[in-house]
């Protein structure tokens, strides 16, 4: 590639004596300037509403941003943040700390500032300070100002781009513009080395990426403005030449200006370009396509593309785990919706799979039951009538696929609610259809063979309607209930969770 | 692009595989391979390192991935001994900390599919370290994903909507992915959520070329590879994507052809 001659322009030389010194931008006149300008040239652009608010400006320096707006409007309260505490130096002459409680100030980076209330900020201002921190820092930052603002509340920044003339700050002792993006950073800072000047650290990201990051925090952006560069034009034509494969609104772009807002309700309402509401799940779930799904096995984490057929449904069971549909489906809802860790749970029947999922998830006790006499079950019992299984003992009761076994379901489920904590959570799952009314099973033993049926009572006894079974469920507890699934099978049931109530 | 989990340990299709990566992306520069040392970084079984070997007459071929899926190779194909393969040297872990190749330099890094999981400083770290660890006119030659992917974080596992990780924030993809679908994700890729998607750095083209140079490289050629969405996608969420450099808004996947410069450059032009 070839290179032009370095002949700086003459008129970007002027420009450089014209440059403000780090020391007078501690004084008070500097500041009151800068103030203004920046109001008249970016944040008053906007119409802000101040009077009472919370407004936050990061990266503050002495606040002579939160000054001129405590002076020109009515704000409640004005905070300020920046790494070093500038407003403790005398340079500026201004006494914040006469104005009362109105001026609150952190010598902190703000992602790292606990005592500023989540959602209790109406506007953040930035300017100029973003290009210093590393992009994990902005990340964090960025997190941050989102976490602060109330709902509906603004962010209006400017913040340098690395494509700027002056993308590394190293105008001031380098003289060629556009230093970094024609040598790299090693380069610049061994000449800066041999003039005894410290490399200043500012990030590599560029408009686009900046914008991402906004969005990424959940911000909406009302507002993008790229300030581009327009210093030293025969050095730009350089710049130019050695990046060819990007174009000159993000190569030659110095300064983003950008007005975020944090939405009012993020989680619910996206507007598409026919003006409807069309909810984030209706977008989302159109497109689902399950021959393109790839899923793990939420017990072992198994690739579902290596699940076992299993009485002629493919797909069907983990080799791991031993997993089938209805366990992965009702383990996966209560991944979501329970924290069984330090719970005491009792589980009926559970399969081995979900056995291994709760007692993972590190239970204060663990207590599996069943009727018959199985190896390492801890309780033996009668669902229908198990006096030693003491009242109020447990906060979370599992019956997966049991209440259809149960000769007297009625009996058992009182028993269920009997030994749960008021308070305490019963989930339960079967072969259970909506639409229907419950049916009597005419031969029981289909399930669990003649002999179990004789010597303990158990069968496959009924096949629950969703309907009744809820209403049985209702006569002890406040129920809800969910669709369960299991993409890989197709598999959808119902879980119905049940609260036995506190008094 | 790339080998489908099921696929991953097939020795056929990841020829298949690395032969497509050597025909679309690796053969374009004109490089000549014989007798030179390679690293292709990512390397999942070592498939590309391996048809280096076979096909091109490199003189030895390194392999680093954080996990070493050679091995799980050798149980689905007992013959596959990658430690008797001559020349061939699979590494696991982080390569800044791999000890073996601490000292090693390359003739030519290759990475297909990676960087863009890397987080922003270990991405710049991974750069800097190609760099140090090519020889005076060695070549990298680096295919990733930008954020720009149609199939950003692997959301594509969810949904037909392109760039939905752009569309929708964080943690409304994850209220979706956790309430809807409700499965985990597989390994640890999640870094900053705990649902989908999996993470992705927030690179764009023309951020990959600014870093590139940051670190040192020269940048020969940056190819930029469409995104597959169509226009009328784009103008659905224009509302969302406005502000955004559309040359970059349009590239999903970039090839970076860099190279170490061969002798110190002349600073003088600095020095003033």
């Amino acid at each position: 590639m070839s290179k032009k001659s370095s002949n700086v322009d003459e008129a970007y030389l002027q420009t450089r004596s014209r440059w403000v010194s780090p020391k007078e931008k501690e004084k008070q006149e500097w500041g009151e300037q800068q103030a203004k300008k920046l109001w008249d040239g970016l944040y008053g652009r906007y119409s802000l509403k101040l009077e009472g608010s919370t407004v936050l400006d990061i990266g503050c320096s002495w606040g002579y941003l939160l000054k001129f707006i405590g002076e020109h409007f009515a704000p409640g309260k004005l905070i300020g943040t920046d790494v070093n505490p500038h407003w403790e130096s005398s340079d500026h002459g201004w006494d914040y700390a006469s104005e009362g409680e109105k001026f609150q100030f952190f010598a902190s980076d703000l992602s790292e500032i606990d005592q500023i209330a989540e959602q209790s900020v109406d506007l953040i201002l930035c300017t100029s300070v973003l290009q210093y921190m590393t992009p994990e820092k902005v990340e964090a930052n960025v997190a941050k100002a989102y976490n602060l603002l109330k709902p509906g509340g603004e962010m209006i920044l400017r913040t340098r781009v690395w494509t700027s003339y002056i993308g590394a700050d190293l105008h001031r002792d380098i003289t060629l513009p556009y230093a970094h993006l024609l040598y790299s950073e090693r380069e610049t800072a061994e000449v800066l080395k041999r003039k005894g000047k410290m490399t200043k650290y500012l990030n590599w990201l560029t408009a686009n990426t900046y914008l991402i990051i906004f969005t990424r925090a959940g911000f909406e952006i009302l507002d993008a403005r790229r300030r581009m560069n327009n210093n030293a034009p025969k050095i730009m034509e350089r710049v130019i030449e050695e990046y060819p494969w990007i174009s000159p609104e993000e190569l030659l772009c110095s300064e983003l200006e950008v007005r975020l807002i944090r939405p009012f309700e993020p989680t619910l309402v996206e507007h598409n370009n026919s003006g409807s509401d069309e909810g984030v799940e209706e977008v989302i779930k159109d497109g689902f396509d399950e021959e393109r799904s790839e899923f793990s096995c939420i017990v072992c984490e198994t690739s579902s593309t290596d699940f076992e057929d299993l009485n002629g449904v493919p797909d069907r069971r983990c080799p791991e785990c031993g997993s089938v549909e209805r366990t992965r489906g009702v383990l996966s809802w209560l991944s979501s919706n329970i924290n069984i860790s330090g719970l005491e749970v009792f589980a009926v029947a559970p399969s081995g799979s979900a056995t291994r999922f709760i007692s993972e998830l590190e239970p204060a006790r663990f207590d599996r039951c069943d009727i018959r006499p199985l190896n390492g079950f801890e309780i033996q019992a009668d669902i229908s009538e198990m006096p030693e299984v003491e009242s109020d003992s447990y906060d979370f009761a599992m019956a997966i696929k049991v209440l259809e076994h149960c000769a007297n379901d009625h009996q058992a489920i009182s028993e269920l609610r009997r030994i749960l904590k008021p308070g305490g959570r019963l989930i339960v799952n079967g072969d259970v259809r909506g639409g229907t009314t419950t049916q009597e099973v005419d031969e029981p033993t289909s399930y669990y063979g003649k002999e179990a049926f004789e010597e303990y009572n158990i069968g496959t006894f009924r096949r629950y309607g969703l309907e009744n079974l809820i209403e049985l469920l209702s006569e002890f507890f406040e129920v809800k209930t969910y669709e369960v699934e299991d993409p890989p099978t197709g598999y959808k049931g119902f879980l119905i969770e049940c609260l036995k109530n506190i008094g | 692009m790339g080998l489908q989990n099921k696929d991953k340990y097939n020795y056929s299709k990841g020829y298949e595989v690395a032969e497509s990566h050597w025909r679309n992306t690796y053969s374009r520069v004109g490089l000549d391979w014989h007798d030179k040392v390679t690293l292709d970084f990512g390397c999942n079984w070592g498939y590309l390192s391996l048809y280096q070997l076979e096909n091109l007459g490199v003189a030895e071929a390194h392999g680093v991935d954080l996990t070493p899926h050679w091995e799980k190779m050798v149980e689905i194909w007992p013959n596959w001994d990658h430690d008797s393969i001559q020349n061939l040297h699979l590494h696991s872990g982080d390569l800044q900390k791999i000890g073996s190749l601490r000292d090693k330099t390359f003739d030519i890094i290759t990475s297909t599919g990676t960087l863009m999981l890397l987080e922003h400083s270990h991405l710049e770290q991974t750069l800097l370290w190609f760099f140090d660890h090519l020889e005076p006119g060695g070549f990298a030659i680096l295919r990733t994903r930008t954020f720009f992917s149609h199939i950003g974080g692997d959301l594509h596992n969810l949904t037909n909507v392109p760039l939905a990780h752009i569309i929708f924030p964080g943690h409304v993809i994850d209220k979706f992915a956790t309430e809807k679908i409700a499965w985990r994700p597989r390994g640890q890729e999640r870094l900053h959520s705990n649902g989908y998607p999996r993470y992705m750095n927030p690179m764009t083209a023309s951020s990959y070329a600014m870093l590139s140079r940051r670190v040192g490289f020269e940048l020969v050629e940056l190819v930029r590879h469409d995104s597959h969405i169509g226009k009328e996608e784009y103008s659905r969420f224009d509302d969302k994507l406005w502000y955004f450099d559309e040359r970059d808004l349009r590239t999903g996947e970039i090839t970076l052809f860099l190279r170490k410069p061969e002798v110190k450059r002349n600073l003088s032009e600095l020095e003033v």
